[in-house]
């Protein structure tokens, strides 16, 4: 996948030699991003497979001076529904507004032009205020959300579900 | 004289496959199931079947695949589990009775196995229900029961027409199935 430049960050294709970085950052926190699929501490298998996997689009956000800032993933690209789901993180989690909002918009323009995806979904949690502040930057309307969905820390957490409709994307 | 029917759950067996194929390649069970069954064609249907009989058995299995019983002679229901999350313990639901077993009764019995089944045996902590927008007969009684949509996506689906409809996702926990009454 060909690096995709924005203002003040650029994206490329995660390899495999940043998974232990990834990993890193998932033993330190509880963003959805790491939550959403399986375990807490995302195994190296997993991130292997993003790395792989066809189904996936998977970058690593750096800022304009090279450092590795985070993630963005683009899962089930390929699905008969062209029904996408988006996560994202950066690191250190706060305070990162502009640059997360950046990463997420450098992204869509990306698929959008190079797929025929007609929705794209974001799964977040409701204290990821961040997060949500910025989906809602970039058009994403809340559609739902899941009560007691997750299970970490023993109890039971709220999920929320954002949608991103291409023609509202384009609007 | 009316005789005693007892309802009991088993895991779909090789045995049932041929009469539970005929039930989901009929247009019944399209109408008023979300389904990814390959409906138009048995013998892929038959073959999808009989491999997730076979991977349902292991522990951690994503899909569960259920008959109801009656008597045990008569299948009654087709009852499927799909989705497994082992770690946040939840699953999606669907549950087929066909036209002639459907009645307020029957599938009473059926569903309140079901949730024993789910809620006690598995120990999920919730099950979802997914309902197309454009199944308004099953949408109006989850109205009249009170019971509003965890989340509402919009256009997610197509209809049997091509036009997009909604799908709205109905949660159910256990801690509201087993309450005490006040």
């Amino acid at each position: 996948m060909p690096r995709l430049d924005g203002e003040n960050i650029y994206l490329e294709s995660v390899k495999p030699q940043n998974i232990a970085l990834i990993r890193q950052w998932s033993v330190k926190t509880r963003d959805s991003f790491f939550l959403n699929k399986t375990t807490l501490t995302v195994s190296t298998d997993y991130l292997a497979m993003l790395v792989s996997s066809l189904d996936h689009q998977f970058y690593l956000a750096h800022n304009r001076g090279g450092q590795p800032l985070g993630v963005l993933l683009f899962s089930n690209i390929h699905n008969p529904q062209h029904i996408a789901e988006v996560s994202l993180t950066l690191q250190p989690s706060k305070n990162n507004t502009k640059l997360l909002q950046e990463t997420l918009e450098v992204g869509l323009i990306n698929l959008f032009s190079k797929t025929n995806l007609v929705k794209v979904y974001c799964h977040c949690q409701p204290h990821e205020l961040e997060l949500k502040k910025i989906l809602l930057e970039c058009f994403f309307k809340k559609e739902g959300q899941l009560n007691e969905h997750l299970f970490y820390n023993n109890k039971f957490h709220d999920q929320e579900i954002f949608g991103l409709p291409r023609e509202d994307y384009y609007r | 004289m009316s005789e005693k029917i007892t309802i009991s759950l088993r895991h779909l067996e090789k045995r049932d496959i041929a009469k539970v194929a005929a039930w989901l390649t009929n247009e019944d069970y399209y109408q008023h199931n979300l389904t990814n069954y390959p409906y138009n064609n048995k013998r892929l249907l038959q073959n999808q079947l009989l491999k997730e009989i076979a991977v349902g058995r292991l522990i951690e299995a994503r899909t569960r695949l259920l008959v109801a019983e009656a008597n045990g002679e008569i299948l009654t229901a087709f009852i499927a589990l799909q989705n497994f999350n082992w770690q946040n313990r939840n699953a999606i639901l669907q549950i087929y009775i066909p036209a002639e077993f459907r009645s307020a009764n029957l599938g009473l019995i059926i569903v309140t196995q079901v949730y024993n089944y789910i809620f006690k045996d598995l120990n999920l902590h919730k099950v979802y229900t997914y309902v197309s927008g454009g199944d308004t007969e099953k949408l109006e009684r989850y109205k009249t029961a009170k019971q509003e949509p965890e989340a509402v996506l919009y256009n997610y689906l197509r209809g049997a027409d091509g036009q997009p409809e909604n799908l709205h996702i109905f949660g159910t926990f256990k801690k509201d199935v087993f309450k005490k009454p006040a």
